[in-house]
């Protein structure tokens, strides 16, 4: 794609693959409910980054900005519960251990996306599949589908936001049970 | 996400200009952020056509490390064991007593079990119209059996309660004395009846009684199993309770830290849960200096 630059490059190939470490880093610092805002707060230090290609591990440096974030904001907040905190042990480990959890979701992506992809609505899954599958244009979807060039494009933006925002929000714990029930659904 | 996918729509379309998207993604980290995922999605969808036509394999969920979650969520580590219990003779009037971070357990000749907390100093004296029992210093736990022989008397503080059976926390602070019904009835001379739940402050003449908080409720059951229980309370705060265990004080050596508010559960015995847990989520450093004392400093 032409509209991405170096920076987005790396940040796609060597930042969201780490997604479910860094949200479970974050998952640990702060309650549940703001671990994904914690995780795009990071990202947008990330992606501001001067230098990117220099960075040797771009793992441990979004990791080390969770938590420097984090300790922003407890020190900000009016009352920390340690209830989401974890000892430094749990914390070394999150920072070194081979990266088995990129693995993991690189291998689920696919599985993730056929599940995500039947959970969308109607038009903006068959708009997603003439454009991405089928390699049509939005000008022969728009004539395919008997629509307007712009709604296709409404239709597109749709089913890809949804896509995206599934993509980053499953929180990793319960990813497996979700990720089952998807299945379930998309092969009856 | 919403915004970004309507860009990359627009763009795939051809209907903005990379100029007009430029502005909008310099415009704010954020928007960059969030374009990078709709464009990965973008990106990955195109990875279908490889399995379109193919039934899909069911993958096999993710194991989940249960025994690393359990230790985040859990903090504080077991009970520390509990103090000897100790049967002694009543005569005239009996001492007990605690040295700090010491727990200890005793039972009177008419069945009251008694815990001693931390640094705690009692007398007793038990004749057949009952027991009376003084708290000097420190804190107790009561468990006053169903009394054949009578109620039970707590002087503490310059004031006087009655007993009845049933459960009790009784704590000599600095500039009061509290009395806390965990579950029975209790009589203040002045302060009239108690029942579960209720708490007596005692301040000089006065005695104000009103029903306890649940987290004032919470620590007075869990010390008995080593451990101090928090819900928002100032660093300062956390750190005195800590310190009525310790030999060796915790010192707040940055006055900023003080505001610092926090919840959890420790264990009474170490504070090295709460030294961990104060720098993972704050930065703050401890250190051990040459008297013995810990200071925690800003990291």
């Amino acid at each position: 794609m032409t509209w991405l630059r170096d920076v987005d490059r790396w940040f796609i190939d060597e930042i969201l693959p780490h997604r479910v470490a860094f949200r479970r880093q974050a998952a640990r610092l702060v309650p549940t409910a703001e671990a994904e805002d914690l995780v795009q707060e990071a990202y947008a230090r990330a992606i501001n980054a001067s230098h990117h290609r220099e960075i040797v591990n771009p793992r441990s440096f979004v990791l080390t900005i969770i938590r420097n974030l984090a300790h922003e904001r407890h020190r900000r907040a009016t009352v920390v519960r340690f209830e989401h905190l974890a000892d430094m042990e749990a914390m070394e480990i999150a920072d070194s251990a081979p990266d088995q959890f990129a693995v993991l979701s690189g291998n689920l992506e696919l599985a993730r996306l056929i599940a995500l992809m039947e959970t969308l609505p109607r038009q903006p899954r068959a708009v997603v599949k003439m454009r991405r599958i089928e390699g049509l244009l939005p000008g022969e979807i728009a004539v395919r589908m008997g629509l307007s060039v712009s709604t296709v494009e409404k239709h597109l933006a749709k089913g890809l936001a949804i896509l995206a925002y599934a993509m980053q929000e499953a929180p990793p714990q319960e990813e497996g049970a979700q990720i089952a029930r998807l299945w379930q659904r998309h092969r009856q | 996400m919403e915004e970004a996918a309507g860009w990359l729509a627009a763009l795939d379309a051809g209907s903005v200009t990379p100029q007009a998207f430029e502005q909008w993604r310099a415009a704010d980290p954020r928007h960059a952020v969030a374009f990078v995922q709709v464009a990965q999605a973008f990106e990955q969808v195109e990875r279908l056509r490889a399995v379109e036509d193919r039934p899909a394999e069911p993958v096999p969920a993710p194991a989940i490390n249960r025994r690393r979650m359990l230790r985040a969520g859990v903090l504080a580590g077991g009970a520390s064991v509990a103090g000897a219990l100790l049967a002694v003779r009543a005569t005239a009037r009996d001492h007990a007593e605690t040295a700090v971070g010491e727990r200890r357990g005793l039972v009177l000749d008419d069945g009251t079990r008694i815990e001693l907390n931390t640094g705690t100093r009692i007398s007793w004296r038990t004749d057949e119209k009952g027991s009376r029992v003084w708290l000097e210093q420190g804190e107790i736990g009561l468990t006053v059996p169903a009394a054949p022989r009578g109620r039970l008397e707590l002087e503490a503080g310059g004031a006087r309660f009655s007993l009845g059976a049933g459960r009790f926390n009784a704590r000599q602070q600095p500039e009061s004395f509290d009395l806390l019904v965990l579950d029975g009835v209790a009589d203040s001379v002045r302060g009239g009846r108690m029942e579960t739940g209720a708490m007596a402050r005692v301040i000089g003449q006065s005695v104000a009684v009103r029903p306890a908080d649940m987290v004032t409720l919470d620590r007075a059951r869990s010390w008995k199993d080593g451990q101090l229980v928090f819900e928002g309370e100032s660093l300062d705060f956390v750190v005195a309770e800590f310190n009525r265990y310790l030999d060796r004080k915790i010192v707040i050596a940055d006055p900023a830290l003080s505001r610092i508010r926090l919840g959890g559960r420790f264990t009474t015995t170490d504070p090295a849960d709460l030294l961990t847990a104060l720098h993972a989520s704050f930065g703050i450093r401890s250190q051990r200096s040459a008297n013995g004392a810990i200071t925690l400093t800003a990291g």
